[in-house]
């Protein structure tokens, strides 16, 4: 395998794994996310949180399939961003969890492959969509550290 | 001195200073860029005229200051898109010709934000097409701008909008 091939495999291993371990962080918070919800919100928790569990088998499945790797397991726990003791809190790290998905993929998107950067800005419009549903509120670049 | 030179490349089987005089076409990803620049221009037309139609007396406290906040994210888009296309002077591509008129809408507030919400729908979809060929960096705009329209979709959309 050339030099320049190993590279981008490599280049796109990194990429996959980096989405990958932003959905496994996704997966965990939503089960403190859905503790602390009940009613509608829960089930669109539970939507979402589902939406995130297909999304890292998804991955994994990619970096299996890639052949050069091994996709990195999930963390026991994760360190949350903040402290959820009510449905506000669960909602806010909700929101916070999308924008960290939504962040996770541009690395994705810049690969030449038309697949993966389909993949990728699809689960980009999705936790945006999630996000904006969750917050009511939008942002000008999703994902990006673009000054607007 | 040019006339030997002349003669010097045609021998080396050159066409000349002549082949200088056409510079190559644009390339396909600077045709995509022109194209999102002018749906994005139309969409900033789109929530301006809505902003105008829309009035000041239906749900005056959620419809318009949301569509505000839509229509600042596609001027932020759009200064970002025009950042990005660098037409070389005297190069013989020309933009294309972007939008002048207003779009028309329709008089309801509900329909207005449905024809809008319609419009950040196609115009996502459009843009994760059109990603697929343009540069790494380009792409992730247009993946992220995307995302932003999917987002507005369910801003519009919003049961307590209505």
């Amino acid at each position: 395998m050339s030099r320049e091939l190993v590279s981008a495999t490599q280049g796109m291993l990194a990429a996959l794994q980096a989405a990958l371990a932003a959905e496994q962080a996704a997966c965990y918070g939503y089960g403190i996310v859905g503790a602390h919800l009940t009613g509608t919100a829960f089930a669109e928790a539970s939507t979402d949180w589902i939406a995130h569990e297909r999304s890292r088998d998804a991955l994994t499945g990619m970096i299996v399939a890639l052949g050069r790797g091994r996709p990195t397991p999930a963390a026991v726990a994760y360190q949350l961003p903040v402290t959820v003791r009510g449905h506000a809190a669960a909602i806010a790290l909700a929101v916070l969890l999308e924008h960290d998905v939504t962040a996770a993929y541009p690395g994705l998107v810049a690969l030449p492959e038309p697949a993966l950067r389909m993949f990728a800005a699809t689960q980009m419009q999705q936790a945006a969509a999630r996000a904006a549903r969750l917050s009511g509120r939008s942002q000008a670049f999703p994902g990006l550290a673009v000054r607007g | 001195m040019l006339t030997a030179g002349t003669v010097s490349l045609a021998a080396a089987g050159c066409k000349g200073l002549t082949a200088l005089r056409q510079p190559p076409g644009p390339a396909p990803d600077v045709t995509t860029l022109d194209c999102v620049i002018a749906a994005e221009e139309l969409m900033v037309a789109r929530y301006q005229a809505a902003l105008a139609l829309l009035p000041s007396t239906a749900r005056p406290g959620r419809a318009r200051p949301l569509l505000a906040i839509v229509l600042a994210d596609h001027e932020a888009h759009l200064a970002q898109l025009r950042s990005r296309l660098i037409v070389p002077r005297g190069s013989a591509y020309r933009a294309r010709r972007h939008h002048s008129a207003a779009p028309a809408l329709p008089g309801q507030p509900r329909e207005i934000l449905a024809v809008l919400a319609g419009a950040e729908r196609d115009a996502a979809a459009s843009l994760l097409r059109e990603l697929i060929a343009v540069p790494a960096s380009l792409a992730q705009l247009l993946a992220s701008i995307g995302a932003a329209e999917a987002a507005h979709v369910v801003l519009l959309t919003w049961p307590g909008l209505r």
